[in-house]
């Protein structure tokens, strides 16, 4: 499937929107990106989206991570940039693993929850631990370990 | 921008695109995925497998390319309409398709040759799951069954979704109503002598009988019993051998037409012309064996 540069420029124009908007909402946790951080992020988003094989229509989830993880304690200003990047690769990435079972909500609540929980903002512990695990589960239709949401 | 490669049911000689309109083309259908994704994934994720968003743009083009083939409108024109609506309105196209293709399945399953093949019988039994398991609404382009046994003239595959059904339906019911012009013990002895397990065999029935039928044909004997002794072979070979490529497919639209008379076949366009087709493409196998001097791989004997 081909698309022409158009309907890409449109996608990424929409997405650098959305993240401005969201400093408005991240202010008061102390987050906020810059232009340039937005336009990198947005960037990421369109490579993680490639290197996972995956395609997004409308809004992407990186305004969803941004809401959802900035009341983390975990989350800092230094590196809120870098972390909302990973959790974005992590995210397609998972969404794959899962095949498909976890929707967009439930996979970012499962992150959050387990960044804030048993992580204790370690990316490789929610990386390589819990999300596999969730998504093993996922796969075959069992119920997640409720102990992982702890 | 290849408009094909972008839009592959879009005949290029036909209908092209300005730049302009390749690009406002391109956007419609972004926006037609996007549609199509979110209802796949009823609203809970944002993204999808690229395989699958493929899967959903090609869907979109059959419909389109099948409103647009229906309608006969110029894709010029149809660049001002609604796409969603036209979506929909191919939707109805392919319902009633559907509903043809399940009139043209209860005749194919009523009309089935006096001998048995199982590649034949499960074929015939996955086209009932295509109609349980065929998702107009998202996967339109899809065959979602095995269809194995193979038919003497192949489906273009330029079809896709009920439209390769639909036309696999009439060709298959086209050789059932040849096939059953002849008796059970006629057909199974020269099946039996083609293919010892003809019955558990990947091949096509009605080629064989076609071939000897219009055997019988080419020696003014009608075109029963089916069975060609080897004193009659040697007279085909005799009679034959010396025509050149032109004069044996002379030969063989007469007989054709000969034996669509015999069989009363000849108010049916359709079937002479399938026999037609079919004997046509056995030509080059007769012209050989006839150059070996051995017809024995073209016409049974029993």
């Amino acid at each position: 499937m081909t698309f022409s540069l158009e309907t890409i420029k449109l996608q990424q124009l929409a997405a650098i929107h959305e993240l401005q908007e969201c400093n408005q909402f991240t202010e008061k946790f102390g987050l906020t990106l810059s232009k340039e951080q937005i336009q990198r992020l947005v960037n990421e988003r369109f490579d993680a989206l490639k290197e996972n094989g995956r395609i997004e229509f409308g809004e992407g989830v990186l305004k969803k991570l941004v809401y959802a993880f900035c009341s983390s304690p975990y989350l800092y200003q230094f590196d809120y940039e870098d972390t909302i990047a990973v959790l974005q690769e992590i995210f397609y990435y998972f969404k794959n693993e899962s095949n498909d079972r976890l929707s967009d909500d439930e996979l970012i609540a499962f992150m959050k929850e387990t960044f804030d929980g048993k992580a204790q903002g370690s990316m490789e512990y929610l990386a390589e631990t819990s999300l596999e695990e969730l998504c093993r589960n996922a796969r075959y239709g069992y119920k997640p370990d409720e102990g992982d949401l702890l | 921008m290849n408009t094909s490669a972008l839009f592959p049911f879009i005949d290029p000689s036909t209908d092209t695109l300005s730049l302009q309109d390749t690009k406002r083309l391109q956007i419609k259908l972004w926006q037609l995925v996007s549609y199509q994704s979110q209802r796949y994934t009823m609203g809970d994720s944002s993204s999808l497998r690229i395989e699958t968003a493929e899967e959903l743009f090609t869907s979109i083009c059959f419909l389109l390319q099948l409103y647009q083939r229906e309608t006969r409108t110029p894709w010029q024109k149809l660049l001002d309409s609604d796409f969603k609506e036209l979506l929909k309105e191919s939707h109805a196209l392919v319902k009633a398709r559907i509903s043809q293709a399940k009139i043209l399945y209860q005749d194919a399953q009523q009309s089935l040759p006096k001998v048995k093949n199982d590649f034949l019988e499960d074929t015939l039994n996955n086209i009932g799951l295509f109609f349980r398991k065929y998702d107009v609404q998202l996967f339109a382009h899809q065959i979602p069954c095995m269809i194995d046994y193979p038919l003497a003239c192949p489906i273009p595959e330029t079809l896709y979704g009920i439209e390769y059904i639909l036309q696999y339906l009439q060709q298959l019911l086209i050789e059932n109503h040849f096939l059953q012009r002849f008796s059970g013990s006629d057909l199974n002895g020269l099946l039996s002598v083609y293919i010892p397990d003809y019955e558990s065999s990947l091949i096509n029935l009605y080629e064989p009988i076609v071939i000897n039928s219009l055997g019988r044909c080419l020696l003014t004997q009608g075109s029963q019993p089916l069975n060609i002794s080897d004193r009659e072979k040697l007279l085909l070979q005799q009679r034959l051998q010396y025509l050149s490529s032109a004069e044996l497919q002379a030969l063989s639209v007469v007989s054709v037409e000969a034996l669509a008379n015999t069989l009363f076949l000849a108010a049916k366009p359709l079937e002479t012309e399938y026999l037609q087709h079919t004997f046509h493409a056995a030509l080059p196998r007769l012209k050989a064996a006839l150059h070996a001097q051995n017809l024995n791989g073209i016409f049974m004997s029993w």
